[in-house]
């Protein structure tokens, strides 16, 4: 019997961004210093570098959850979807920290689909003195 | 070509050190002496609960649970749209990390989003309190 996307696609899923993207400019560095999960994914300081990794996702209302690095160099995070932003995340703080997590939310996927989740470090803060990203980890949720 | 219920992934990780679809009382802590270097805990109180939505097809499945045992842990609930599946018992009289338990031959009778909770419902007799502290689950179907 065919299923149908709610019942063969993933409402939860997680994404390892230790492995290699499916396409980066500038963001391939595998770096083992952070706390939570033993490492993170950094990328080069340059602007508007991107990661991109590859999911099926169901119609229906999603949220991106990123698990980050803030420092005093980082810049703000654009969560993609098919190269259309859904939200930002800010990962400058004048300490540093890791096991960061912050949450794009209520992201409406009209249909099912591949879609490309990219992460872009397309600006920064005005305190900050690079665009540099570190994410530990990316879920992506099923909310309704 | 159309998907079947076999054709789903028979592996299945949950990363619980981000945010649960629901939970009450369970809060990231950073443990560098951990697998993942840290766990999610829950605060001691009983029937502290935390949930994760997934799509399970129909089959035979293990869940496993990787997990910190100790004095003061309580026992896990398992529970598929709450339902217990099983327990496992998180009581320790000594302090170890990274313990790995199963609860296998567990029966799906047909593939759909399914909400997996575990609960804090009870603790062995010897145990001071009924905290849970994990650090990553994984379904696996095996038949």
């Amino acid at each position: 019997m065919a299923l149908t996307a709610d019942q063969a696609i993933d409402w939860t899923q997680d994404l390892d961004v230790f492995e290699q993207a499916i396409a980066n400019t500038n963001w391939d560095t595998v770096s083992g210093l952070s706390a939570i999960m033993g490492g993170h994914k950094e990328s080069s300081g340059a602007q508007n570098a991107s990661i991109g990794f590859d999911v099926i996702l169901a119609a229906g209302t999603w949220s991106v959850e990123l698990m980050y690095l803030r420092n005093s160099d980082n810049g703000i995070i654009s969560v993609q979807l098919d190269g259309v932003e859904q939200g930002t995340v800010n990962s400058y703080s004048s300490s540093a920290s890791a096991g960061n997590r912050s949450t794009v939310s209520s992201i409406s996927v009209a249909q099912t689909a591949k879609y490309r989740l990219s992460l872009v470090m397309a600006t920064k803060h005005a305190s900050s003195s690079g665009y540099t990203g570190e994410i530990q980890h990316v879920q992506l949720r099923r909310t309704a | 070509m159309a998907i079947t219920n076999d054709k789903l992934q028979w592996l299945r990780d949950i990363n619980v050190l981000m945010t649960p679809i629901t939970h009450t009382n369970w809060n990231t802590n950073a443990d560098t002496a951990t697998p993942y270097r840290a766990t999610r805990r829950s605060s001691g109180a009983q029937n502290d609960s935390i949930s994760f939505d997934k799509i399970i097809p129909q089959g035979t499945w293990t869940f496993e649970l990787i997990h910190n045992i100790g004095t003061t842990r309580g026992i896990y609930s398992v529970q598929f749209d709450g339902v217990e599946q099983g327990t496992i018992d998180g009581y320790s009289g000594s302090a170890v990390n990274g313990v790995r338990s199963q609860i296998t031959g567990l029966v799906v009778n047909s593939v759909g989003k399914v909400r997996i909770s575990l609960v804090m419902a009870t603790k062995n007799a010897s145990s001071s309190s009924y905290v849970g502290e994990i650090s990553h689950i994984q379904l696996r179907r095996t038949a």
